[in-house]
């Protein structure tokens, strides 16, 4: 679809907390390590609201405070599974006169809020949303998954070009099948996955298509962008699947996360958005495509603008680089591993 | 637990948003707000956001905190003065013992407070951690 909708503001919070896969691998494996380095982890008092908040403070801060009249937040760790987090975030942030939503499609919960409210300010239903992808992704106890399942939260207030826009959101589509590569039922902790059958029928089938969609609906191709910024399942997908599509080592490196925060679900791809924003110019092309089991991967073309700096914005690349490791046990206190 | 829900639902702008009060006759703000100036006696009083930046003033390690705070002990509990020169008395985010020194930057965030039990209210609130 053609979306006429802007990128007013964003932000991005990753929890101060890492792990080591060599340390889950220490404590199940008798060795070894994950496929990435490190995942985030957030703290005992953290959860996606409270990630929310801080990267919905940012995304605010940056587009100074419009009258916000839908936000919707996309997550599969909601504190409740009955009230909205999109309603405690409202009162929290000061906007009660907007629709509060939660989504939830596996990873692709963020881009869903994302291409809803780019469609909503396109049509003019409303003049500004805030789209939210947060998790603190449930990855049980010794399953391959525990390794990359991590922690943050990515927003985004979008409005209409005004000229002062970040960027431009320019078109967006969606492709989903019913695949069961992973699931979670109502009552479980834990999220089910059919190990190897994630890749290709999933990830690799669903990603391509929605990028080849998209370069059809657009007539645009791998070269007309600077960047290009595929979900992160773990470091090596993003990187296949761009490869398999045309793009380069130049265009995908920029986006890449995964080594050192794992695989933060529904906020997967819009922090990568924020750290390829902090270092784009004026009239980049930016090529996104997410990905949520289940399955599906929506797709969009951005149009870099600019962006006033207030005197203190960290980018958000500087701000990974301040970590804290915790051990084992401690992760495992804190998101609630150990039966009391 | 203790938290009863409807006085937390009732506090929510103060907990979360840190309301305050300023006199609208004195100019004095106050937190957490007061319906009588301390300072004038007025009663003529507004909604007032607190700032949410500040300096350290001093802090306490809590070991043995009160039973809804034990499963997350220790806590670090901060005196900390807001940049319009009110004082609060915080919990400390992502405390780190080497950071917290008299003096230093801190800025409120919110993160959760406490939650009764498995099936009831997840109470969030105001904390400060210190700025990097
Ligand atoms: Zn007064």
């Amino acid at each position: 679809m053609n979306l006429n909708a802007a990128i007013l503001g964003y932000g991005a919070y990753v929890p101060i907390y890492r792990i080591r896969t060599e340390e889950i691998a220490r404590v199940w494996h008798g060795g070894g390590a994950g496929p990435n380095r490190m995942k985030a982890i957030a703290s005992y008092d953290e959860d996606i609201l409270t990630m929310s908040y801080e990267s919905a403070s940012q995304a605010l801060s940056m587009a100074n405070y419009p009258k916000i009249q839908a936000i919707l937040v996309g997550s599969e760790s909601k504190p409740y599974a009955v009230k909205p987090t999109g309603s405690i975030l409202s009162d929290i942030l000061g906007y009660n006169s907007t629709l509060g939503v939660d989504l939830e499609f596996a990873c692709k919960a963020g881009t869903e809020a994302m291409q809803l409210i780019s469609g909503m300010v396109s049509a003019g239903t409303i003049d500004y949303g805030l789209a939210i992808g947060a998790d603190t992704a449930q990855g049980r106890p010794a399953d391959e998954l525990e390794f990359t399942a991590g922690s943050g939260a990515g927003a985004i207030v979008l409005g209409r070009p005004n000229g002062r826009e970040v960027a431009k959101i320019k078109h967006s589509v969606s492709y989903v099948t019913d695949t069961p590569d992973f699931w979670r039922r109502p009552h479980d902790q834990y999220p089910m996955h059919l190990g190897r059958f994630t890749g290709e029928p999933a990830y690799f089938t669903h990603t391509t298509t929605s990028v080849k969609m998209l370069f059809s609906e657009t007539g645009m191709k791998p070269s007309d962008f600077k960047y290009a910024i595929f979900h992160q399942p773990n470091p090596r997908f993003p990187v296949e699947v761009g490869k398999r599509l045309g793009f380069t080592d130049e265009q995908l490196r920029p986006a890449l996360l995964n080594d050192d925060i794992g695989n933060t679900y529904s906020a997967n791809t819009i922090i990568a958005l924020a750290k390829v924003l902090d270092m784009a110019d004026t009239g980049d092309m930016i090529m996104l495509a997410s990905f949520g089991s289940g399955a599906g991967s929506d797709a969009f073309v951005i149009e870099v603008n600019s962006r006033d700096d207030d005197d203190g914005y960290v980018p958000f690349s500087e701000r990974l680089r301040n970590y804290r490791e915790v051990d084992y046990a401690t992760y495992a206190r804190w998101r609630g591993k150990i039966l009391k | 637990m203790n938290v009863i829900p409807i006085a937390y639902w009732r506090n929510r702008k103060v907990y979360t948003r840190m309301i305050g009060t300023k006199c609208k006759d004195c100019g004095a703000e106050f937190f957490p707000p007061v319906r009588v100036c301390k300072k004038c006696g007025s009663r003529n009083l507004e909604e007032k956001e607190m700032p949410k930046n500040g300096s350290l003033l001093a802090y306490t390690k809590l070991s043995e905190p009160a039973q809804e705070f034990k499963e997350y002990a220790p806590i670090y509990l901060g005196l900390i003065r807001l940049d319009n020169g009110v004082n609060v008395i915080s919990m400390i985010a992502d405390a780190d013992e080497e950071k917290l020194k008299a003096g230093a930057r801190v800025q409120a965030t919110v993160r959760k407070w406490t939650e009764d039990g498995k099936g009831g209210l997840v109470y969030y609130g105001y904390k400060f951690r210190v700025l990097q």
